[in-house]
């Protein structure tokens, strides 16, 4: 019989298979063994803590990027000094190696899980090294990731790093999981592996080896034993896309033809090397932050004139969007006078800094009009953390003295959105910093894990406020682009188009399949895809709404 | 462990993220390669071992927060220097945008 279970989409695309569960954890004798030589029972817990750290080093070893940083971290933890002292304390107090291990990492795990958030998440870290530590000691099979011999759907509690680190896409044609969050591990690897993936998912439990299921990675839907129109229908829709996606070339634009820039961010010290002769058409967000961390002076204007030609160089004829110095007590700089602010996040921080240090703003300014009028590139800049006109209106000035033509604000404060109009007539264009917007008009710390629903840009109070500020640059003929974490997502794209934003910013992986998305819709579509949004009273449902009005409504060529 | 004739230097956290994930990981590690002990308190709890990422993650030190790096032994001048340094940059720099 067929079943709809819910949890959270985290990595889109669809998939169907057959359902494989990841083994059980070993489970441990009720009573520990009599231990009659401490030494040679503490040195067999320390192999095996050993022999586990090396596979995973192993693995380091033929992983790249975020999956061999969190493998390389587990061995770590698992050849902790602070570790293996509680594990032969233990064995010295008379317990066996099994035991004496799981309550060493029992007792680590309790410190971490106390701390919350992040922490907690770790924590689910330690039950997975404990299991395979155990597993070592009493030749138990090794949990982990199934290996059928065909493609499949994983199904588990949670993913442990250390099993996501390593999936095989060939293999793992989805993951769904009971438990974890919309920045957990599984979900940030499964975006990474491009594998649908559904989080959150308590029903998920029920599912049984070789049962088929389709899972939809973007509605968060898993749906059983699902008949075959739903699976030729989900098997076409992902087809197209990737045709979509692979044919997709040149500027944004809707199936109509309005352009719409699509633009990247770009920041680090890796902003002089950018992939700049990549499929975009520029820098909708150039942080300039890394000129300014890590050093005990401020920079000077020729060393950051020089850095900000060398980016410009890339980006000949392109726009480029720079922002001013956005830190604050949170980034603190060790050449500006410290402040201990309570709540860094609602403290003097981006463009309220330069109250206090106006000469790093000026230096700031002319160093980027130094650059740009030697450069092909079209320089714009932008001010942080701007609340009210008259900051608008004051930086402007700055600006437009040291000779810049494209005078900008970032709208992340919610009174600034809330005054769209008054702001957005002192200046030539805006961009909205999603994340910072949603954390100020929901309360809700970036930061905490816990509060990611609050956080999700689809959430309506946030999308309202976005068209708020569209609406103003219409009126005004001031462009409003957004550049945060909103961008990225192809579906939300069509929405953010039609509440009448006029360009998208967003990480240089993510501009392919937003770039596909858009072509499929006309302005009018994704204007109709926006008041659907609108009208849902969550951020889920506003998806899942979405999601099936798009469908319906993509012109396929 | 002697606190008499350890060497202590205040540091500010620097990594956006706090201590935790790839801050501690890089800490951990620069700390197993040297020859000095050392040591990272915080709010005058007792220090815990810097080569240890379960026990510096256990600090819960923020971005902001003020900790207290220790250092005795073999080259206790060049390790909490090096220490130090680490603890105030932003590890975590190539995070995501704001």
């Amino acid at each position: 019989m067929t079943q709809r279970l819910m949890g959270l989409g985290v990595s889109a695309g669809q998939a169907v298979g057959p359902v494989a569960r990841i083994a059980a954890s070993p489970s441990l004798p009720e009573t520990s063994q009599q231990v009659t030589d401490a030494d040679t029972e503490a040195a067999r817990a320390q192999n095996a803590l050993n022999a586990v750290a090396d596979e995973l080093d192993r693995r380091a070893a033929t992983a790249t990027g975020a999956a061999h940083e969190v493998l390389d971290a587990q061995a770590m933890i698992t050849r902790d000094p602070a570790l293996i002292d509680s594990v032969v304390a233990r064995v010295e107090a008379g317990r066996d190696a099994p035991h004496a291990v799981a309550e060493a990492f029992g007792e680590h795990r309790r410190a971490l899980a106390t701390l919350g958030g992040y922490f907690a998440e770790r924590a689910a870290d330690l039950d997975d090294l404990r299991d395979r530590t155990i597993a070592s000691l009493l030749r138990l099979p090794m949990p982990g990731i199934p290996d059928p011999g065909h493609p499949f759907v994983l199904v588990g509690a949670d993913l442990a790093p250390a099993d996501t680190a390593t999936l095989d896409p060939a293999q793992v044609v989805a993951i769904v999981t009971e438990r974890g969050g919309p920045t957990g591990h599984t979900a940030i690897l499964a975006k990474q592996l491009g594998i649908p993936a559904v989080t959150a998912c308590a029903e998920a439990s029920r599912l049984v080896d070789c049962q088929r299921v389709l899972v939809d990675g973007h509605s968060g839907e898993v749906i059983t034993d699902p008949d075959e129109a739903l699976v030729a229908d989900a098997l076409r829709r992902q087809a197209e896309l990737a045709g979509l996606r692979a044919a997709s070339h040149g500027p944004g634009q809707t199936a109509d033809g309005q352009s719409i820039p699509l633009l990247v961010n770009i920041g680090g010290t890796d902003a002089g090397s950018g992939p700049a002769t990549d499929d975009y058409e520029g820098v909708g967000l150039l942080r300039t932050e890394f000129l300014f961390l890590d050093r005990a002076t401020a920079p000077s204007r020729e060393e950051q004139r020089d850095a900000y030609r060398r980016v410009f160089g890339l980006f000949s004829g392109r726009r480029v969007v720079v922002r001013t110095l956005d830190v604050g007590a949170d980034k603190p700089l060790p050449y500006l006078a410290r402040m201990d602010e309570p709540n860094p996040a609602l403290g003097v921080r981006g463009h309220r800094l330069s109250q206090l240090h106006p000469e790093l703003l000026e230096e700031q300014l002319s160093a980027i009009a130094d650059a740009a009028a030697h450069s092909d590139a079209e320089v714009w800049v932008m001010a942080p953390m701007v609340a009210t006109a008259p900051e608008a209106r004051e930086f402007a000035a700055a600006a437009r003295r040291h000779g810049l033509g494209r005078v900008g604000v970032m709208i992340e404060v919610p009174s600034a959105a809330i005054s769209a109009r008054a702001v957005l007539a002192e200046v030539d264009f805006a961009s909205i910093g999603t994340n910072d917007l949603a954390q100020y008009t929901f309360a809700a710390d970036r930061l905490a894990g816990e509060l990611a629903e609050l956080l999700d840009p689809w959430q309506p109070a946030l999308l309202r406020l976005i068209e708020e500020v569209a609406v103003a640059g219409h009126e005004l003929d001031c462009p409003v682009g957004v550049c945060g974490e909103a961008a990225s997502d192809p579906l939300l794209a069509l929405v953010l188009i039609g509440l009448g934003i006029t360009s998208l910013s967003m990480a240089p992986s993510c501009v392919p399949d937003v770039r596909a998305a858009i072509r499929e819709q006309t302005i009018d579509r994704c204007r109709e895809l926006a008041s659907v949004a609108l009208q849902e009273p969550t951020p889920r449902e506003a998806r899942a709404a979405v999601a099936e009005e798009s469908h319906r409504s993509a012109v396929t060529s | 462990m002697n606190d008499a004739t350890a060497l202590k230097q205040t540091a500010v956290v620097g990594s956006r993220v706090g201590l935790h994930a790839r801050p501690v990981a890089m800490i951990a590690k620069a700390a197993g390669t040297m020859q000095a002990k050392v040591r990272i308190g915080r709010d005058g709890r007792d220090p815990v071992d810097a080569r240890s990422t379960l026990l510096l993650m256990t600090l819960g030190a923020r971005c902001g927060d003020e900790v207290v790096v220790e250092a005795d032994g073999e080259g206790a001048a060049e390790a909490l220097a090096a220490i130090v340094d680490l603890v105030q940059r932003d590890l975590d720099a190539d995070g995501e945008s704001r």
